[in-house]
């Protein structure tokens, strides 16, 4: 799992039709510290987050589980939207 | 997933008798800024996109979930076409 900020999201209404229903994200992926980590990467939202949101994603073909369908190409997909990171100093 | 142009075909007649039917797409990484990265994977074709195309690309194992890459040597499949991406300011 990891940390990102969600960043905005896209719109595609030509896709692969089991993705019908399903809304994707523009994530920053982001350290516990929130600073950017590496390339943005676009993940389907599982928990109605929006942007702005700090959120907990996961990636390769276990992001297909939180979907309603089973058997989507997804290999992206927020799972959480954090409400505090605690840090041990 | 990643956001790609598509920037060409592969045309392979020699390959994995489970790649036959397949469409290959070359597709260039993107920007945010829809500026081309160096990096490139090629991507079989689930949804019909085109050259000059805007797309999304699932890597790793979730691109064989689908119907034309199901027990397929395939690790990259185009799975959207974009029509607009929405970049909050903050």
């Amino acid at each position: 799992m990891y940390f990102g900020k969600v960043i905005g999201n896209v719109w595609a209404t030509k896709k692969y039709e089991a993705m019908f229903s399903l809304k994707m994200m523009i994530v920053q992926p982001i350290s516990a510290e929130l600073k950017n980590l590496g390339e943005p990467i676009i993940a389907v939202d599982t928990v109605g987050a929006g942007p702005g949101e700090i959120i907990i994603y996961i990636t390769a073909s276990e992001a297909v589980i939180p979907l309603p369908v089973d058997f989507a190409p997804v290999d992206a997909s927020i799972v959480g939207i954090v409400d505090t990171i605690n840090l041990a100093n | 997933m990643i956001l790609g142009k598509v920037i060409g075909t592969v045309w392979s007649t020699k390959k994995d008798e489970n790649l036959v039917g397949s469409k290959l797409l070359i597709v260039k990484q993107l920007g945010l800024d829809f500026k081309e990265k160096e990096n490139f994977v090629v991507a079989v074709d689930s949804v019909g996109a085109g050259e000059g195309e805007i797309v999304l690309v699932a890597t790793g194992s979730s691109a064989r979930q689908t119907n034309s890459t199901k027990n397929r040597p395939v690790d990259a499949v185009v799975m959207a076409i974009v029509d607009k991406l929405d970049i909050s300011s903050n």
